[in-house]
């Protein structure tokens, strides 16, 4: 995990000097980073990173914060928690569409007030996507990031006993919000600590969310980076790569920063929890968080019927909320591109994933079978590429592939893949299979099974179920990606993601629907194979088909 | 030879407590009870038998099946077996599964649900 990381980040640290063998640029000079400042986009992009970052991130955990502790042990909540893993697999793209499909003046919102509440005949002259402050971005983004979060705490509250502290807390006369957030939160950010690191580093330098909803001109530090990268002039590479490198300082800043502000709250909250209060507007934060809940799940999921609806539309003026006629003509005007994209999307999916579930389970049955854990500097690493802005080591990663011989093509798209992909298959897979109960090896070794034998006919068919959960979590996280494909491919292969990034600078919402689609479901196939196969499989087990 | 399970003075002790002191034999045929209250340590002893020891424990002495000392084979070839308190059937497999599962080494090879059946009143 830290080999392509560390390869990645020294081949953008290099140009950013202005070393670049291959442009025959080989001295060291300031001049890229002098050339950068110049730029007069630079302070508001660096601004635009900072605020929409810090914004989406609060926002996000806030809110996942006021599900938690106003619903937590309620039916509301299980509801939510089945709703978590399809909503997380919505690729980003295409929730970004979604949402700018629901929030532009000509959008469904704006129908569906029009012209009975709002007047209008015509669709305002308001700039609410790609808006100047990027607050259309940040919506984006908390509408994916509070499901993430959301998966993370509701892990970390199996380990942390919540149930109990909450029942003490309740007895001893506390609010249900005002109880949950002085016993258990403190022990669940704990765990969680590393995935909102992660959310602060995305939500900083997205490339594919800040191209559909995030500001034009002048655009977003990531952005921007992309812009300078495909220029065809050279030089240009080097002023990409300083912006690369203040990216990426800006990241470690941010977190640095962040890092103050939880002991800043631990602080605070240590003399608010001594104080002892018991309510602290419960009622009415229960019922934000529900709101705040319930608007980010209709939020996307409006946003992806309503790219279903533009893939059909025929003739929809504004104001009408629904299109004068449907016809079918856009899906087969695009669907031998789909078709072909498609095909290459799924192929790097399934061997990026298998190769991840691979490792992962070597990963995992080495730990049982020699009797460590990983270290939490193992799951730090684990995390890392995650944390690290794309735009900061993905060119260098290219660069180190080609002087190795590997052109841009698919074996290297792979790659690139795989090293996203692993994170989020080891996250979920390991608890599953950690919480495996060994006894059941010790019999199967009693009856005489080798280690392998154990691994392959007991332990692995009762985890069928949490592998397949993974397969679909490594699916959805390679169908997602949009920068690795773009720049370690060469330009060369395109995925349902790559093209339909590629149609947000156009107008055509029908062309952006069917692709947006045609995204999300590559990625939520899997997720319904994996709830339905066990069931077939296991059909008349009655231990395993309640799973 | 004779057959006999032979508990050769086993001492299992943990963070320099000793929890099991035992010196036994079980001639062929015959049961030997081991009991205690909460955390004595039995179940501890069967994993040391079994071969499942867990490593914050330490161990002195043999087990010797037939004479042959078990303490240095992996578990799965010391030809012994445990039952546990839970009933631990293979949830992903059937009845006859589990059966095989245990029994084709007898029959020197995976066999199938309905050879089971048939070979079963042989085998008890």
């Amino acid at each position: 995990m830290l080999g392509p990381v560390l390869a990645g980040l020294l081949g953008t640290i290099a140009p950013a000097f202005g070393y670049l063998p291959a442009a025959n640029m080989r001295e060291w000079t300031v001049a890229p980073f002098v050339g950068l400042f110049r730029w007069d986009g630079f302070p508001h992009a660096v601004m635009l990173s900072v605020t929409t970052g810090f914004l989406a991130t609060s926002l996000s955990l806030l809110i996942t914060v006021l599900i938690i502790g106003g619903w937590h042990g309620t039916q509301a909540f299980n509801l939510i928690r089945r709703l978590l893993s399809p909503l997380l697999s919505v690729p980003h793209a295409a929730a970004a569409f979604g949402i700018a499909f629901l929030i532009t003046p000509s959008g469904w919102v704006a129908r569906a007030f029009s012209p009975w509440l709002t007047g209008w005949e015509r669709p305002p002259d308001v700039l609410i996507v790609q808006d100047h402050w990027g607050l259309a971005m940040v919506v984006g983004l908390v509408a994916k990031e509070v499901p993430f979060l959301l998966l993370m705490s509701l892990a970390a509250l199996g380990q942390v006993n919540a149930k109990s502290s909450a029942t003490i807390a309740a007895a001893l006369g506390y609010g249900r919000v005002t109880g949950w957030l002085k016993t258990v939160f403190p022990r669940v950010y704990a765990q969680i600590r590393l995935p909102v690191y992660v959310v602060l580093a995305y939500s900083m330098s997205t490339v594919d969310v800040a191209i559909v909803l995030g500001p034009n001109t002048p655009p977003t530090l990531s952005v921007q980076i992309v812009k300078w990268m495909s220029d065809p002039d050279l030089a240009m590479r080097l002023e990409a790569a300083a912006a690369a490198v203040v990216q990426l300082l800006l990241v470690i800043g941010s977190l640095i920063l962040w890092r103050g502000g939880e002991i800043l709250v631990g602080i605070l909250g240590t003399k608010w929890v001594m104080r002892g209060t018991r309510s602290f507007g419960d009622n009415a934060l229960r019922i934000v968080g529900l709101g705040a809940g319930v608007l980010v799940c209709t939020g996307v999921l409006l946003g992806l019927v309503s790219l279903g609806v533009w893939s059909v539309a025929g003739l929809w003026s504004y104001p009408d909320v629904l299109p004068d006629s449907l016809f079918a003509r856009s899906w087969s005007r695009h669907w031998g591109n789909i078709f072909d994209t498609g095909i290459t999307t799924l192929l790097i999916a399934l061997c990026a994933t298998f190769i991840a579930v691979l490792l992962t389970l070597g990963c995992l049955e080495a730990e049982y079978r020699f009797n460590f854990t990983m270290s939490e500097r193992g799951v730090f690493l684990l995390y890392l590429p995650l944390m690290v802005p794309q735009t900061a080591f993905l060119p260098g990663l290219q660069t180190l592939m080609l002087s190795t011989g590997l052109k841009g093509g698919f074996v290297p798209v792979v790659l690139a893949h795989l090293v996203f992909v692993l994170p989020y298959v080891f996250l979920s897979l390991s608890d599953p299979f950690r919480a495996w109960d060994v006894r059941f090896g010790t019999i199967a070794a009693a009856l005489g099974r080798s280690a392998n034998g154990v691994l392959w006919r007991v332990r692995l068919p009762m985890l069928l179920a949490p592998v397949l959960t993974a397969v679909a979590v490594g699916f959805a996280a390679s169908v997602g990606q949009y920068l690795p494909t773009l720049l370690v491919g060469g330009g060369r292969l395109s995925t349902l993601t790559t093209e339909a990034v590629a149609l947000a600078a156009g107008g055509d919402r029908r062309a952006i629907g069917v692709y947006g689609l045609a995204q999300t479901v590559a990625a939520i196939l899997p997720f319904a194979a994996a709830l339905l196969l066990p069931q077939i499989i296991w059909r008349n087990r009655r231990g395993l088909s309640d799973a | 030879m004779s057959h006999e399970l032979h508990l050769d003075i086993i001492r299992i002790s943990k963070d320099g407590r000793e929890l099991i002191a035992i010196d036994q034999t079980v001639a062929a045929g015959e049961v030997l009870s081991v009991m205690g209250p909460s955390g004595a340590g039995k179940s501890t002893l069967l994993n040391y038998i079994i071969g499942t020891l867990p490593s914050n424990f330490k161990a002195t002495g043999a087990v010797l099946l037939n004479g042959a000392n078990l303490c240095v084979l992996p578990s799965n070839q010391r030809q012994v077996g445990i039952l546990f308190q839970d009933d631990l059937l293979f949830p992903h497999m059937s009845v006859g599964q589990n059966l095989a599962f245990g029994l084709s080494e007898i029959f020197g090879g995976p066999i199938g649900s309905r050879a089971l059946i048939r070979h079963l009143p042989r085998l008890a």
